[in-house]
């Protein structure tokens, strides 16, 4: 599993996911069982910190929420499919709805445990800038959506990348015009 | 009692006009940043990053008879300087046989519009000041470009104090850090050796112009764009650009670009991604062959109704 997706769980758990990266974990909870278990492992990390520490933590283990999830998402698996009339619906919402019922039923086992031990510390704060995790010394790997494009495609991104950055970092290039968008 | 009252109104007043002085001090603080950003002669090195993009890049900067020269030289990956005349950009390459045209240009984080622009975005954005920081050992001022909207994202400066000169910005989504522009060493208003301002690789050198030269702006300047877009988030104005197969557009602060390619065969997948704050946005022509490219510094939802708004235009 990269480093970036491994940020992006990270960034799912404390509310700052951008949609691209929902995206790009939905499309490899599949294949990667690594991912799962990091998720669990950063969603039990988040609540042991936000547990006071006096009283005895009762958050399943890993194993066990990965259980939980598995069983979740057999019983998504063995309902029946609504017909939607596009394909490409049905391909991404199953996912999507198993992996948000999932979500918010451990939230929920979470929230029943936060509300056995009490209150949320006020020191803690899992909201901080996630650039030092930008910043680390793994080797830079592409953007995976880059990635799957060859050569010659990656090439043409970037020229429309490049344009565009000329055209907003140079004055001479550009000025307000007076017709409106629609004419 | 009366005089706890009136002591309360009046200080709740004075509170209200300190927060607007607050607002005006800050775009003051703007203007400033603009100035200076044109003006200013400093010389230092600075680092850029951009989703997994991180450069670390030596500037010179000139303001001289009223002319930009500048000169940046790429200290990461393969040899490279860029020298600027005003909007004139040159690349060079010190060896032509194994020179990649074919990189990123990542120039810094702001237009030189951008001063030019800022009027237009007061009600899109809220600006304020956040006291003082140390960046690259100068003393700076915290301001902040908040959304008003959910619709864009958000921007931290930090202008040095003596100057107005953005020693450091972040681009921000929410409190996430998008983009991230910082002077690691900095001297400001120190003589600059013109040598500097040229590049060093000598005449074997490979060079390639960045801008289009100045003749195609008189060739083209009457093209009209042949396409529209029929929908933008609320403040983005068009700006005129030279082909008319690209829209341009601005709020004052981020920017949008649309590209259309009228080719046989759609030359990329559709596909959305991004590159730091930048979205990246692909689609095959609605009844027309050829696509759609958006690119720019809005969330994905945007730039995702921006694409499917694009449309020929009838004149």
């Amino acid at each position: 599993m990269s480093g970036k997706l491994k940020e992006s769980v990270s960034a799912l758990i404390d509310d700052e996911a951008s949609e691209i990266e929902v995206h790009r974990l939905l499309r490899n909870l599949d294949s990667e069982q690594d991912l799962k278990k990091t998720f669990f492992i950063y969603q039990q990390i988040r609540s042991v910190l936000r547990n006071p520490s006096d009283k005895v933590q009762r958050i399943p283990g890993v194993d066990q929420q990965m259980k939980l999830f598995q069983r979740i998402s057999d019983a998504i698996d063995d309902e029946e499919t609504f017909t939607i009339d596009s394909p490409t619906h049905r391909n991404w919402l199953k996912p999507v709805a198993g992996l948000a019922v999932a979500a918010t039923l451990l939230m929920t086992v979470g929230i029943v445990f936060n509300n056995e031990t009490g209150p949320l510390p006020d020191s803690i704060s899992t909201n901080t800038p996630t650039i030092a995790q930008n910043v680390d010394t793994q080797p830079v790997e592409p953007e995976p959506e880059l990635r799957e494009l060859d050569e010659e495609k990656q090439k043409l991104l970037r020229e429309y990348l490049n344009k565009h950055d000329r055209m907003t970092r140079l004055k001479g290039n550009t000025h307000l015009v007076n017709y409106p968008p629609g004419q | 009692m009366k005089n706890f009252y009136l002591g309360t109104i009046g200080a709740l007043l004075l509170s209200l006009g300190a927060g607007v002085c607050h607002a005006d001090d800050a775009t003051q603080w703007l203007d400033r940043m603009g100035v200076a950003l044109h003006e200013q002669d400093y010389q230092g090195t600075f680092i850029y990053m951009r989703g997994s993009q991180f450069e670390t890049i030596q500037v010179t900067h000139q303001f001289k008879d009223g002319r930009e020269l500048e000169r940046l030289v790429y200290q990461n990956g393969e040899e490279r300087e860029i020298v600027r005349r005003d909007n004139e950009l040159v690349c060079y390459h010190p060896d032509p046989h194994n020179a990649d045209f074919d990189h990123n240009l990542p120039l810094g984080p702001f237009s030189t519009a951008f001063n030019d622009n800022l009027a237009t975005s007061q009600d899109l954005y809220r600006f304020s000041l956040h006291g003082k920081e140390r960046i690259a050992g100068r003393t700076a001022v915290k301001l902040k470009i908040t959304p008003r909207h959910d619709n864009r994202f958000g921007y931290r400066l930090w202008l040095d104090e003596e100057t107005g000169l953005l020693l450091q910005s972040q681009l921000v989504d929410r409190n996430r850090v998008l983009e991230l522009f910082q002077f690691s060493s900095i001297q400001i208003g120190q003589p600059i050796d013109t040598a500097m301002l040229n590049s060093s690789f000598g005449d074997t050198a490979a060079v390639h112009q960045l801008s289009p030269v100045i003749t195609e702006v008189a060739e083209q300047q009457s093209s009209r764009p042949v396409w529209r877009v029929s929908w933008l988030p609320d403040g983005f104005k068009p700006m005129y650009s030279r082909q008319s197969n690209l829209l341009h557009f601005t709020d004052g602060l981020a920017t949008l670009s649309v590209f259309v390619e009228q080719t046989g065969t759609a030359s990329l997948p559709d596909m959305t991604t991004s590159h730091g704050a930048t979205t990246v946005i692909t689609r095959r022509l609605k009844n027309a062959q050829g696509q759609i490219t958006v690119v720019g510094e809005v969330p994905v939802n945007m730039a995702r109704r921006v694409a499917e708004s694009v449309e020929p235009a009838l004149f």
